[in-house]
């Protein structure tokens, strides 16, 4: 029950490498196609919530900080969802992002392959163009996943491996890659499930919080789900109550602690009033 | 005829990585006694040769011209060690001295910092040290990439494969190794061959006239060596003599063109 | 009903197996518990274990080693790894050397029923969990 994540700059050859690798190992995929199921299942505009996975929360370009974050929650818990049934192949949903130390999840990161952008239908793209576009991409992904989730999407300390298709062929990173999923050391094991359902089961909860609240970070263990938020002192057993009550609404919670840090900053600005 | 480059920081499990994948695909394998190689031919002791390689530009080096003189003579060699192809190497910036060569896998090897501190700590120092010598070190490397090579030896994009040893195993990562080095890209091809013994010539004419001829740039095709320098530098005795023993004793020369008042080419050695 | 599964549970800490020993038991297995590696492994080598549930950080031996000396004596065996201090590189090292499962300290004894019971049907047997612990309560 392996799943392989893969990221990569250049959409085109991941949406290949996925779809081969996908058919191959005959395993149901996870991409972009799902955003129009999240959109719906939540009420979304589908245009708004593809959009929340490639911009930083702007008011000009309106998507303020709480939606966004509320976004990305949403395709958080839907992804999460979907991976505990395994045997998938994932990208262009940022999964490499929130799935850490998941011991059957292969992450993987290919670069390059800037060659099979160049199309005959555009003459005056060159491959220097087509690489100042991927290098800004980069720094925008870079901003992007700084905020959204601490960390740089090109770290390659994130993946399991990187791979640069500039010298390795499509066909021949599908083969390696397909082998690599039917490796012992992938197979699903107790602990790598319950780390998963741990994240989906956090996920889920904070995303039924971002609803209405701002805020919150949630981590969950064997069912015990602990979320810990910020408020200034005044709202403090406000946020708590409506906490519990949200929270305690989503299956699965076998117990829930909620920890409460005052908003320093908040305060000292108020405080002047 | 794959040339495999290993690139890793320090206790990243990269030799023995290298080690097996020499031992499973039947290489010869290569790392520092490449240096000793280095300062037999051109007379300099191997301990400068490990710092010219390892070491950052100090600030008095980034004024003369050591550095350079060094990397081009431990090129020189490197270039002729693995021009036969079938070999491992896993010394210091393989990936960047051999990136002229065509048929290079360039691998690079990952770890986390936590781990590569416990293999620190095995030799009996303390975590503190032991964190401090491996961060001191990835900064020197860092350095030292960036000042000779305008790079980040980190960028994944210098790499064919970057392979996580805490990951994936080191059998896992000797697979994904062995496996690449047999597909087409890296396979030898006669231009291959040729591209080696070229860059090989080119190294070599660099590595003789780098002490007194630090700006020069050679690049070779076909067997036919160019040579870009000044006016002044090409009409000096000592270059023609260079010029001319070098010509006498390599063969495989077609021609040899000494072009002057042009911009050095960007591939030139 | 089957004949009981053979299990030899090894862990460092008594208190894991005073807690496992009648848990595993209420399942129809025949339980026996070790301290000490050393004097699991003479036991292994005497007795044709169906399972082997051992902690993995032990003092003179881990059981990564145990792993591979159960293995060696019999394939069929089926080794489930416990440990308080699991990390990814743990888990996958030793699934690659032929662990059947893999499970983080805390967990509930349940859980490693489960385990065992996924692990019987994997050679065979069977083990049905909700009738024979519905038994016990009785």
């Amino acid at each position: 029950m392996p799943v392989l994540i893969l990221s990569s700059e250049n959409k085109e050859l991941e949406n290949k490498i996925g779809q081969k690798i996908a058919q191959k190992l005959e395993y149901t995929t996870l991409n972009q196609e799902f955003f129009s199921e999240i959109a719906h299942k939540y009420t979304l505009d589908s245009k708004k919530l593809m959009n929340a996975m490639d911009i930083t929360p702007s008011i000009l370009k309106r998507m303020p900080s709480k939606q966004w974050y509320y976004y990305l929650s949403c395709v958080e818990a839907e992804v999460l969802d979907c991976l505990l049934e395994d045997n998938c192949v994932c990208w262009g949903l940022a999964a490499h992002l929130y799935v850490a130390v998941v011991s059957h999840v292969l992450k993987v990161r290919l670069i390059g392959g800037h060659n099979s952008i160049l199309r005959s239908d555009e003459p005056n793209m060159t491959l220097d163009k087509i690489k100042k576009i991927i290098a800004e991409q980069e720094r925008s992904r870079e901003n992007w996943s700084m905020t959204a989730y601490n960390c740089k999407e090109a770290d390659p300390g994130l993946y399991d491996m990187v791979i640069n298709l500039d010298q390795v062929q499509t066909d021949e990173a599908v083969e390696t890659l397909s082998t690599t999923m039917g490796y012992p050391r992938l197979k699903a094991m107790t602990y790598s499930k319950n780390n998963l359902t741990d994240r989906a089961l956090a996920a889920k909860v904070k995303n039924v919080l971002l609803k209405s609240l701002a805020d919150v970070q949630v981590e969950a263990q064997n069912g015990t789900v602990v979320v810990t938020t910020t408020s200034m002192k005044r709202a403090k057993s406000k946020k708590i109550d409506t906490i519990k009550k949200l929270a305690g609404q989503v299956d699965g919670i076998g117990y829930l602690e909620v920890h409460w840090n005052k908003d320093m900053l908040t305060e000292a600005a108020m405080s002047y009033r | 005829m794959a040339i495999i480059t290993i690139s890793r920081g320090s206790f990243s499990m990269g030799k023995a990585v290298a080690e097996k994948v020499a031992a499973k695909l039947g290489y010869g394998i290569l790392s520092r006694d490449l240096l000793f190689k280095a300062g037999d031919r051109f007379h300099v002791p191997k301990k400068t040769l490990e710092k010219a390689i390892h070491d950052a530009p100090g600030i008095f080096e980034r004024y003369s011209h050591t550095k350079k003189i060094f990397i081009a003579y431990i090129r020189a060699t490197l270039i002729e060690m693995v021009a036969d192809g079938d070999i491992v190497y896993y010394g210091l910036a393989g990936h960047l001295l051999l990136d002229k060569l065509p048929c290079v896998l360039k691998i690079r090897i990952i770890a986390n910092l936590e781990d590569r501190v416990a293999g620190r700590m095995a030799g009996g120092l303390s975590e503190q040290k032991a964190r401090a010598m491996l961060l001191a070190d990835a900064d020197q490397r860092r350095k030292w990439a960036k000042k000779i090579y305008n790079v980040d030896p980190n960028d994944a994009a210098l790499y064919d494969m970057v392979i996580c040893i805490d990951k994936l195993s080191i059998d896992d990562a000797v697979d994904f190794i062995c496996q690449s080095a047999s597909i087409k890209a890296f396979k030898p091809t006669n231009d291959c061959i040729r591209q080696c013994r070229d860059l090989s010539l080119a190294c070599n004419a660099k590595a003789l006239l780098v002490e007194d001829f630090p700006d020069v740039g050679v690049i070779c095709e076909n067997g036919n060596l160019l040579v870009y320098a000044t006016e002044k530098e090409a009409h000096t005795s000592k270059f023609k003599k260079i010029m001319e023993t070098f010509q006498k004793e390599n063969y495989d020369i077609y021609n040899l063109e000494v072009h002057t008042g042009l911009s050095v080419p960007a591939n030139a050695v | 009903m089957s004949n009981p599964l053979e299990v030899l549970l090894l862990d460092d800490e008594a208190i894991v197996g005073k807690r496992l020993k009648p848990a595993i038991e209420k399942i129809n297995c025949n339980v026996e518990v070790f301290q000490d590696p050393k004097l699991a492994v003479e036991r292994i080598n005497e007795k044709e274990f169906d399972i082997v549930v051992t902690d993995i950080y032990m003092d003179d031996m881990d059981g990564m080693q145990v792993l591979d000396i159960v293995l060696k004596k019999s394939s069929r065996t089926k080794v489930i790894m416990i440990t308080g201090y699991a990390m990814i590189s743990l888990a996958r090292d030793a699934m690659e050397k032929g662990a059947f499962d893999f499970i983080a300290k805390p967990f509930n004894p349940n859980d490693l029923r489960v385990v065992i019971a996924k692990a019987a049907k994997a050679m065979g047997a069977s083990i049905d969990l909700n009738t024979l612990l519905k038994k016990q309560e009785k």
